[in-house]
């Protein structure tokens, strides 16, 4: 395959922003914090709530394909099964590479592994394994495209064959459930230093059902840029089933949201500025798309289910920030934290990573079956 | 045929789950099972404190401590009497003062600020390296060999005690552990030998509740102990002449904050297994329903 004009620019452009990214790393790992605006009231920021939060709830499509494929057996997602794969490992990936970054000592991320060092009652420890195994059943998940492309024959059938794949599915969907839900299980240990609007006992699975709600979304986004970009067909059809399947999980989600700040009587606690960040996570990011995937006709429309997606996504992104940072009630008034070029160009740097790999394997990994490659 | 015997792998696997089962209950458990009466800690006494700051000084050098740094916070907005702003990752201890008004004349206040060395504490409970520990003896020490700097410890102490060294590239958490060294050479934490009028006691914690109890029903204080409920109860405790609220004290909950991750941890036992079987279950399902349709 012939290198085209596009792919050049697209590349360079993502190399820029990595390098960029990279700089940005290189300041924190020699100055230190001094490069970011964290400090004793905002232990976690940027990083924390983009690269962790949001990237792992957005990351959760893999597994909820997977159960729709081979537990329920729904074989007409099948073909969107590889290019999800890649996108939710390299997103893990990224995630991990985020976090070294973050963490004051990266020499020693892996202490928590070290069996004198265990700690079981701290969520933090599960989440840290959860995400750690997890990486790894997505590498073996993903090993048999790589083994196609070798024509490794004999591993792929192994691979691919019932006895194989269906015990590495059922794990591959109890870790991430765990994890997806445990991140929100980090903050039950700060229940007066998060906003009542955000701060609830049920705080894992709200995370659980909206990061279930942005999968479909991703997927559907994904779609829409990959079809663009790769000159292939869209698959309308099977969107707009994951397009159904999302308003039941919104539907849910809204509906349990809104029963526990009732139970809690949350929802008369508004009436600072948060009360305004609330409203608009709610409504744009969860309530909009809903309603709009009421209606049969604009759920077969690749427009209105993409508009939707990103409804949505940025319902989840906006949740994640919240919780994090707007609920973080700790700091005396005045201390707001706003990242620092620095934090913001590292997530970029994870970002642009992402989407490099992404292209790159899309090129040379047999990741849409109906697209020609030249085998080299 | 194959169902039944996928039924029977069915059994097996749930078996080897449930087994696994006891092995898992420790999950959340608390940090020490030592008797919190037994616990050392100090007893402050507001009333008596004159805030000359000897507990602050002696703490900086028992701790080899800079007596200034450029950390952020420390050293701003600090009211006449201050010398430190907040606490850092340089200052484990600090008199906080507070002017108000009672019985119609303006008065100062001086509350010492340190770790609260909780009895089932926040910070140990949510470090997955066990970096922060509670001693038996009462101390929260902090294990600075074993921390990889997650600042989730930052994050849940309900007082904001642990710091880091936010100045360095690599750092470390930072906080007061009451002078575990001296503890158990069996003398007292410096700050505490610092105090040359009194006001901090230094004992075991059932010793100071009833030391605290005995002072208040002498007269002169609210009947309150802050810190025998609060974050389920802590090692360091406070009485006072003026109510707490009007000291500006944290408002904390009044039970152990480890129960509130562990009212969810100790769930895993019965979802693990749950999730297990249920999808095991619905594959089989599926695939016997779409044989079937298969057949027909
Ligand atoms: S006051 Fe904070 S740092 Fe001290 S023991 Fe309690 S939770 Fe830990
Ligand atoms: S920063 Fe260190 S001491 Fe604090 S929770 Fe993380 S590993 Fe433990
Ligand atoms: S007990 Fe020791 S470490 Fe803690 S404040 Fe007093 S002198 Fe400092």
């Amino acid at each position: 395959m012939s290198v085209s004009k596009s792919f050049m620019i697209w590349t360079s452009a993502l190399i820029l922003v990595i390098a960029f990214g990279a700089y940005g790393a290189f300041l924190r790992l020699t100055m230190g914090f001094k490069v970011t605006a964290l400090n004793d009231y905002y232990p976690w920021g940027l990083w924390i709530a983009y690269d962790v939060l949001t990237g792992i709830a957005l990351a959760a499509g893999s597994f909820s394909l997977a159960f729709g494929v081979y537990i329920i057996n729904k074989k007409k997602f099948e073909p969107l099964l590889r290019p999800t794969l890649l996108t939710c490992l390299l997103a893990y990936l990224t995630t991990a590479l985020g976090l070294i970054i973050d963490i004051n000592q990266p020499a020693r991320f892996w202490h928590p592994m070290f069996p004198l060092f265990f700690q079981p009652h701290s969520v933090l420890f599960e989440v840290y394994w959860c995400i750690s195994l997890y990486i790894i059943i997505q590498l073996i998940e993903f090993s048999p495209i790589v083994a196609e492309k070798l024509r490794w024959k004999w591993f792929y059938t192994t691979m691919e064959s019932e006895k194989v794949m269906i015990p590495l599915v059922i794990v591959g969907i109890i870790v991430p459930t765990l994890h997806q839900s445990s991140l929100g299980g980090l903050f039950l240990i700060a229940p007066d230093k998060v906003h009542p609007l955000w701060y609830s006992p049920i705080l894992p699975i709200l995370f659980y059902i909206s990061a279930l709600a942005a999968a479909p979304a991703m997927i559907i986004i994904e779609s829409n840029i990959s079809s663009r970009v790769l000159n292939r067909g869209l698959e309308l059809d099977l969107l707009s089933s994951l397009g159904r399947a999302m308003r039941y999980i919104l539907l849910v989600y809204i509906a349990i949201r809104l029963l526990d700040l009732i139970a809690r009587g949350a929802i008369f606690s508004s009436g600072d500025t948060r009360a305004l960040f609330f409203f608009v996570e709610i409504l744009a990011g969860f309530v909009a798309p809903l309603i709009l995937l009421l209606s049969e006709r604009f759920v077969r429309s690749g427009k209105v289910l993409l508009l939707a997606s990103i409804l949505v996504v940025f319902g989840v992104i906006m949740n994640r920030f919240d919780v994090l940072l707007t609920a973080w009630l700790y700091p005396p008034p005045g201390a707001i934290y706003f990242p620092t070029w620095v934090e913001i160009s590292v997530t970029g740097m994870l970002v642009a990573l992402e989407a490099l790999a992404f292209t790159l394997a899309v090129k040379y990994l047999p990741i849409f079956p109906e697209i020609k490659r030249e085998h080299a | 045929m194959e169902w039944k015997l996928s039924r029977r792998e069915f059994l097996r696997s749930t078996g080897s789950f449930l087994i696994s089962l006891p092995l898992m209950n420790s999950l959340g458990g608390r940090s020490t099972e030592a008797n919190p009466d037994e616990m050392y800690g100090f007893l402050v006494d507001i009333s008596r404190c004159i805030g000359c700051g000897d507990c602050q000084a002696a703490c900086k050098i028992k701790n080899d401590l800079p007596v200034s740094s450029d950390l952020p916070y420390e050293r701003n907005e600090r009211s006449y009497w201050d010398n430190y702003s907040t606490l850092s990752a340089y200052t484990w201890t600090r008199i906080r003062s507070k002017s108000l008004v009672k019985d119609g004349k303006e008065i100062v206040r001086f509350i010492k600020e340190q770790c609260m060395h909780c009895i089932d504490p926040a910070c140990a409970s949510v470090c997955f390296v066990g970096a922060l520990y509670k001693t038996p003896e009462g101390p929260v020490i902090y294990r600075a060999d074993r921390c990889v700097g997650c600042r989730y410890c930052v994050y849940a102490c309900p007082w904001g005690v642990p710091k880091w060294q936010w100045d360095k590239p690599f750092p470390f958490i930072q906080k007061c552990n009451m002078c575990y060294d001296r503890i158990i050479e069996g003398r007292r934490p410096a700050c505490v030998d610092a105090c040359k009028v009194g006001a901090l006691t230094f004992g075991k914690r059932k010793e100071l509740i009833e030391e605290a109890k005995k002072r208040i029903s002498r007269g002169g204080y609210v009947n309150y102990i802050y810190g025998e409920e609060e974050a389920g109860g802590t090692c360091v405790l406070y009485i006072s002449d003026v109510p707490f609220d009007e000291l500006e004290f944290r408002k904390v909950m009044k039970f152990s904050y480890p129960e509130l991750t562990q009212a969810y941890l100790g769930k895993m036992p019965i979802v693990i297994p749950s999730l297990f079987v249920g999808l095991l279950g619905l594959y089989l399902y599926s695939r016997r329903r779409q044989e079937k349709e298969v057949r027909e």
